[in-house]
């Protein structure tokens, strides 16, 4: 339906690209009032009202995936949108965060327990020498809020470590990050341990980070480059249609 | 007790500004369009000429360009080491003024730092190198050689021929301890970072520990304690309300165990990174740091002013909110944010 949360809909001002917007009122037409509610609450960052609305739309028999879809993940799309935007800050951020994780408490374990799949699953970490990691875990709260199950190996990660987590988790997706000119090399390097162990073909690989650019991520030979965390979760939803879909499938890509 | 210091000229400023990261915006009031439709960035050489550094067209497919940003040392660095003559004088033309400016300013070192320039070691040493001649050519203080490349580091150290005084050595740190053996070989003098192999530390006991075990490894090899400029490490306070804290007595313990001899203090800034006001804040921190115990620190002297620093009104309004979230008594930090909407900090 539309949006009849005035408040919800006071928050569509900050949304300056048409684009965006039309994307963002999209993912409230399959939801109602309810689920307006819990996506006002994630972004306002009361996570008492989203426990307590999580809980009363189960009670009322919603199902898990729908409350995730039209109300946590949609106030989510919202917050990255105006982080971006520097028209919120950092601590906002981890404020929506927290009350996201009261949500999930919630969601986890039905979904969890019904085999709902995630949207996909990310394995990502800060390249060996690198010891910087707010950019990265930016990007690791905004992919769960999202919806993807992400495995973080932290920082100074060596290639033998992500081609080991890549395989234990079955991941579809890796991310790496590095802040320093200097580290951002070792991108390259991983990379070409994942060809080296005859891996490279079943992840797709993206990279971000201060230094790093279009440019180089392709230079690499990277599949994607994320130039803030909105984009990296973008970037990683197309790279795991991409890992979930087998190349013979081509007339099922999407878009 | 030691005592914490009480004038902007007991303090050792490390002039920051001389870095291939640093960024002018496209559409701000740095930059202009001349009138062949160009762009460039407009400055005035200690002739007192009116000049411009302008965009070469390398620069305009990179994408920091396209997302509106110049970076412009790395121009002038990239100008300063090419083969054409008219190039390698503007870039060393801006640099000049910049190192005016930041002496003047009261900068006692110039931090260089050309790591962004390039991916290429080759391009990276040659930036380093032309930037160390161009400051010892120009400048009445030693640079301060900063990277986290260590071939970088003694690339830069070869350049200088110590006219100026010793150099500082930006940063020794427990992954690399060759950068160790330069400052031996070329008597210079070390910023230590209070890390460990194993990483980043957590809180301010991690903190002094790795300090002590390098300020140990570095006084046994002969170099003394008062040419040693600790980094405790600040983090962001928009992710932690604690990290203010955790630097703030990381530096009374170490001040306190060494004494007024050793320095502490460096990086200042990345307190304020995902805030509004950084200004603000960056100089509210610093005034609470040097009350802890600092001496020393990595800043811009033209942006952050020292004697505005000790000048700071604490019981302001604006200082207030500032202090009470570095000092940990601002959940969220949205007592600031909030004050920031409302224009309580203007």
């Amino acid at each position: 339906m539309p949006i009849v949360n005035q408040r919800l809909e006071d928050e569509m001002a900050h949304i300056s690209r048409p684009e965006e917007l039309t994307h963002i009122r999209s993912l409230f037409d399959s939801g109602d009032e309810l689920m307006q509610n819990i996506a006002y609450a994630l972004i306002s960052g009361n996570d008492r009202d989203v426990d307590e609305l999580t809980k009363q739309a189960l009670d009322q028999h919603y199902e898990p995936n729908i409350v995730l879809d039209d109300g946590l993940i949609a106030g989510m799309a919202v917050i990255g949108i105006k982080f971006r935007d520097n028209i919120i800050f950092v601590p906002e951020v981890l404020i929506s965060a927290r009350a996201m994780k009261a949500g999930m408490a919630h969601l986890e374990p039905i979904l969890s327990e019904s085999g709902v799949e995630p949207i996909g699953t990310v394995v990502m970490g800060t390249v060996k020498g690198d010891l910087h990691d707010i950019g990265k875990n930016l990007c690791i709260m905004m992919l769960r809020g999202t919806g993807f199950v992400v495995h973080d190996l932290g920082v100074d990660t060596k290639p033998d470590e992500f081609i080991d987590a890549v395989t234990e988790h079955g991941a579809g997706v890796l991310g790496m990050s590095a802040l320093l000119t200097t580290t951002m090399p070792n991108m390259g390097r991983t990379i070409q341990a994942f060809e080296e162990a005859g891996m490279r073909e079943f992840v797709s690989i993206m990279v971000g980070g201060a230094p790093v650019t279009q440019e180089f991520a392709e230079d690499m030979g990277a599949d994607g480059y994320g130039q803030d965390a909105i984009a990296c979760v973008d970037l990683a939803k197309t790279l795991s249609r991409i890992a979930s879909h087998a190349p013979t499938n081509e007339s099922d890509a999407q878009n | 007790m030691t005592q914490a210091i009480t004038s902007p000229n007991q303090f050792t400023i490390v002039g920051e500004n001389i870095h291939a990261t640093r960024i002018v915006l496209r559409n701000g009031r740095k930059a202009v369009k001349l009138e062949d439709g160009s762009e460039a960035i407009p400055f005035t050489d200690t002739s007192g000429a009116q000049r411009h550094l302008t965009i070469p067209d390398w620069f305009k497919g990179t994408q920091p360009y396209q997302q509106g940003q110049i970076k412009h040392f790395m121009i002038a660095m990239m100008k300063g080491i090419s083969d054409d003559h008219e190039e390698q004088e503007e870039g060393r033309a801006y640099l000049h003024q910049e190192i005016v400016k930041q002496v003047d300013a009261g900068a006692q070192y110039l931090d260089i730092n050309v790591d962004e320039i390039h991916y290429d070691l080759d391009i990276q040493k040659r930036a380093m190198r032309w930037a160390v001649d161009t400051v010892q050519a120009l400048s009445p203080i030693p640079p301060s050689i900063d990277s986290s490349n260590s071939a970088i580091i003694s690339e830069g150290l070869a350049a200088y021929d110590g006219r100026a005084g010793r150099p500082i050595i930006n940063s020794i740190s427990p992954e690399r301890p060759e950068t160790l053996d330069m400052a031996v070989k070329t008597d210079a003098r070390v910023i230590i970072m209070a890390t460990s192999v194993s990483g980043m530390p957590q809180d301010s006991n991690e903190r002094v520990e790795n300090a002590i075990a390098l300020v140990d490894q570095v006084v046994e090899r002969g170099i003394s304690v008062k040419d040693i400029f600790i980094d405790a490490i600040i983090f962001p306070i928009s992710v932690d309300g604690q990290n203010g804290n955790h630097y703030f007595e990381t530096v009374r313990c170490l001040r306190e165990k060494y004494g007024d001899e050793i320095h502490i203090g460096m990086g200042l800034s990345n307190v304020s990174f995902g805030m509004p006001k950084r200004k603000l804040i960056n100089q509210v921190f610093i005034r609470l740091a040097i009350d802890a115990g600092i001496d020393a620190g990595l800043i811009d002297p033209v942006q952050t002013s020292l004697d505005a620093v000790f000048a700071l009104k604490t019981e302001s309004v604006r200082a207030q909110y500032a202090s009470d979230m570095l000092l940990g008594k601002d959940e969220f930090c949205m007592n600031y944010i909030t004050a920031y909407r409302n224009g309580d900090l203007a």
